[in-house]
């Protein structure tokens, strides 16, 4: 094991598999020379050349609308979005393209992309470059949607998503780059469509994903010193949901608080919740609590912005309410 | 022009009779192909489909042109391609009919969005212009990889307003990628006039904005649209980078079946296009050229008649997809348990 930060791993996961298959190479706005805009890429031009680190003109629809083609041409491209915001310019792509063309060919064509964007908000850059917008895409069937807390599943998970055969979203926080965690010293995968037990406890279910992961734990670290045993899952994968680890937790805990860094109405919280009512109604003791972000496109003043995203207090809060 | 003139334009690009004749099978099979599907869709038993007629000089000269490891990337017209390509006409029937045995998309989607990893055809889309963007990333992986493989992308007058036209000729230009982009100017985005799309006399003037080549043609002319593709294909294969061809041609029909041209077009208009047919186009060079004679004509018409006829029966018979099938493909591979590879 080597303690790494996330930064590190989501560049090692590349690395890796770039050193590994040939086929496997990067193209964005800002990989080359500057090393991605959140310096993830650095350094890599000079290792891979240009052939294999490509800086692309401006132009979301086609970075990602070229990886698709040369994704159904045998390559495993992995495309990078400076963040899931401009995503947006290459929805079209994602939607209508990535997710369908295996199914709308039966078959025919496979789509091994991997598209890397960040996401979330807390750096003051306001309403267009902090939203969480991972639901738009882990609505539509076909489309994976991946989103790490740790440099260990970063490593993993990203290793998963460049050796599948599937278009794979993969969202960083940009909150998450510095934190460092464990990660082995060999190559290993995490599974995607696989949610994970990242604290144990007894008493209420706390499910989260990506940087509201950490703020769960956080808010379990307090809840725990007050004598409430709460139990964190951290879903990793938005598609395919993997709702069994939560549905055991909550069986055992009858509690359970979704804490989302996204809008709260139609949010993903509302989907985890509803699947819990559909398969574990008879063990609930108490409505499940959503803790999620206001419903305001992002305020730019530090102070505002910090109001807009759940914080570990406002989950020990609706814990302490919820347990009572 | 004179029989001398039209001898030398073939024979100059090294086609023989025999291409010529093939040539011009291939353009009377798309028609019979096209009407006979339009008159399926008028007895109810193919939805909706967008008509190539007056197209067919445009798409098979320039897929007749192609390597067999090109790579194309196609819009929802492109049935003269296809055929050219040597997709069998059963297959395009069974397509049509929404079929089991469909190797295109065995019911997933809309007639004449032929996709084809056995032909290299790419999925065909439906929103205009995306083909531009799979098309350059298709000739990036054949550089990359370093195959002498060029990629042509069919589309519309249309589809040169969209971002992902500018965006997909600039990063073609700009990566040097081995791209022909092939614009079909039918003059009509359903019922809008390409007056109303571009404000440049031949888009083909655009193509320096880019920093590539670009070429006029007749695209009623289906010599002529072999010679400049093939001239392009030259290009891209030796490293040049891409080039826009501009075909100028006519829709001779509607939109698709669903539009109705009479309330946008004036009907002497449409019996004036109807002047500019590519299949009498070549007919008149075959003649000048000596290479006519009723039999040829006749000989054509018969075969693809019987062509059309049997697929229309073999469409007929085969089983519609099976309903077990309805959620397989979404995902390239079924993941079992995920827990299993956890623990
Ligand atoms: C992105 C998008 N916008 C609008 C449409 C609706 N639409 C379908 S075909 C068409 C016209 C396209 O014209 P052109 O590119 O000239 O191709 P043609 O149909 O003439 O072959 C339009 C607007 C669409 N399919 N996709
Ligand atoms: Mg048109």
């Amino acid at each position: 094991m080597t303690l790494i930060t996330y930064r590190d791993a989501v560049r090692d996961a590349l690395r890796e598999e770039m050193h590994r298959d040939p086929r496997v190479f990067i193209m964005g706005e800002e990989v080359g020379v500057w090393g991605g805009s959140y310096a993830v890429t650095q350094n890599m031009l000079r290792e891979f050349g240009d052939k294999r680190v490509r800086d692309t003109p401006i132009a979301e629809g086609i970075i990602v609308g070229a990886g698709i083609g040369a994704a159904m041409g045998g390559l495993r491209p992995v495309c990078e979005l400076m963040t899931v915001n401009f995503g947006l310019l290459a929805s079209d792509m994602l939607i209508n393209h990535a997710a369908k063309l295996h199914y709308m060919f039966a078959g025919q064509v496979k789509v091994p992309l991997v598209v890397r964007a960040v996401g979330g908000s807390g750096r003051q850059l306001a309403a267009t470059h902090s939203q969480s917008l991972e639901v738009l895409f882990a609505y539509i069937p076909g489309l994976k949607v991946v989103m790490p807390a740790t440099p260990y599943d970063a490593k993993g998970l990203l290793k998963a998503a460049i050796r599948d055969d599937d278009p794979v979203l993969y969202i960083e926080h940009s909150l998450l780059y510095p934190i460092k965690g464990e990660v082995p010293t060999g190559d290993y995968l995490v599974p995607i469509g696989a949610s994970d037990i990242k604290r144990e406890g007894k008493d209420v279910t706390i499910i989260a994903w990506s940087r509201m992961v950490h703020v769960a734990l956080q808010a379990a670290e307090i809840l725990g010193r007050e004598g409430i045993s709460a139990e964190v899952v951290d879903l990793r994968t938005l598609r395919p949901l993997d709702m069994e680890p939560v549905i055991r937790s909550f069986m055992k805990t009858n509690h359970a608080i979704v804490v989302e860094e996204d809008w709260r109405t139609f949010g993903i919280g509302a989907e985890v919740a509803v699947q819990i009512y559909e398969q574990a109604f008879g063990y609930l003791d108490a409505p499940i609590v959503r803790c999620a972000g206001a419903e305001v496109p992002m305020p730019y003043a530090k102070n505002l912005e910090a109001l807009a995203v759940p914080t570990a207090g406002d989950v020990v809060r609706a814990a302490k309410e919820l347990i009572g | 022009m004179s029989a001398e003139n039209h001898i030398s334009r073939h024979e100059a690009l090294g086609l023989h009779g025999e291409d010529v004749h093939e040539l011009y099978y291939q353009m009377v099979l798309t028609r019979t192909v096209d009407d006979r599907l339009w008159n399926l869709n008028r007895q109810g038993k193919v939805l909706a489909f967008a008509s190539c007629l007056g197209q067919e000089a445009a798409q098979v000269g320039s897929a007749y042109a192609l390597a067999p490891d090109d790579w194309l990337a196609i819009s929802y017209r492109e049935h003269g391609v296809v055929i050219a390509r040597g997709m069998s006409v059963r297959d395009i029937f069974a397509y049509a009919y929404h079929r089991d045995n469909d190797p295109n998309t065995r019911g997933r989607q809309i007639p004449g969005h032929y996709g084809s990893q056995k032909l290299h055809i790419l999925t065909a889309s439906s929103p205009v212009g995306t083909q531009l963007a799979h098309g350059v990333g298709s000739a990036w992986a054949s550089v990359y990889e370093g195959k002498r493989e060029a990629t042509i992308i069919y589309f519309g007058d249309g589809a040169t307003s969209t971002g992902d036209f500018h965006a997909a000729a600039n990063f073609a230009a700009v990566h040097k990628l081995p791209v022909v982009f092939l614009c079909q100017n039918n003059e009509w985005a359903i019922s809008v006039p390409n007056t109303l799309q571009y404000a440049v006399k031949h888009l083909t003037e655009r193509a320096a904005g880019y920093g590539m080549m670009g070429t006029l043609v007749d695209g009623l002319d289906v010599i002529e649209v072999f010679g400049a593709t093939r001239a392009a294909l030259a290009r891209a294969y030796s490293g040049e980078g891409p080039t826009f061809v501009e075909a100028k041609c006519k829709r001779l029909r509607s939109h698709t079946t669903e539009d109705d041209d009479r309330r946008y077009r004036r009907r002497e208009d449409v019996e004036a296009d109807r002047a500019h047919d590519p299949l009498a186009n070549l007919e008149a060079y075959m003649k000048a050229a000596s290479l006519w004679d009723e039999g040829v004509a006749r000989q054509a018409g018969e075969k693809a008649a019987a062509e059309v006829e049997d697929a229309t029966q073999y469409a007929e018979a085969s089983p519609l997809p099976k309903p077990s099938e309805t959620l397989t493909h979404i995902f390239a591979e079924v993941k079992t348990d995920a827990h299993q590879n956890d623990d």
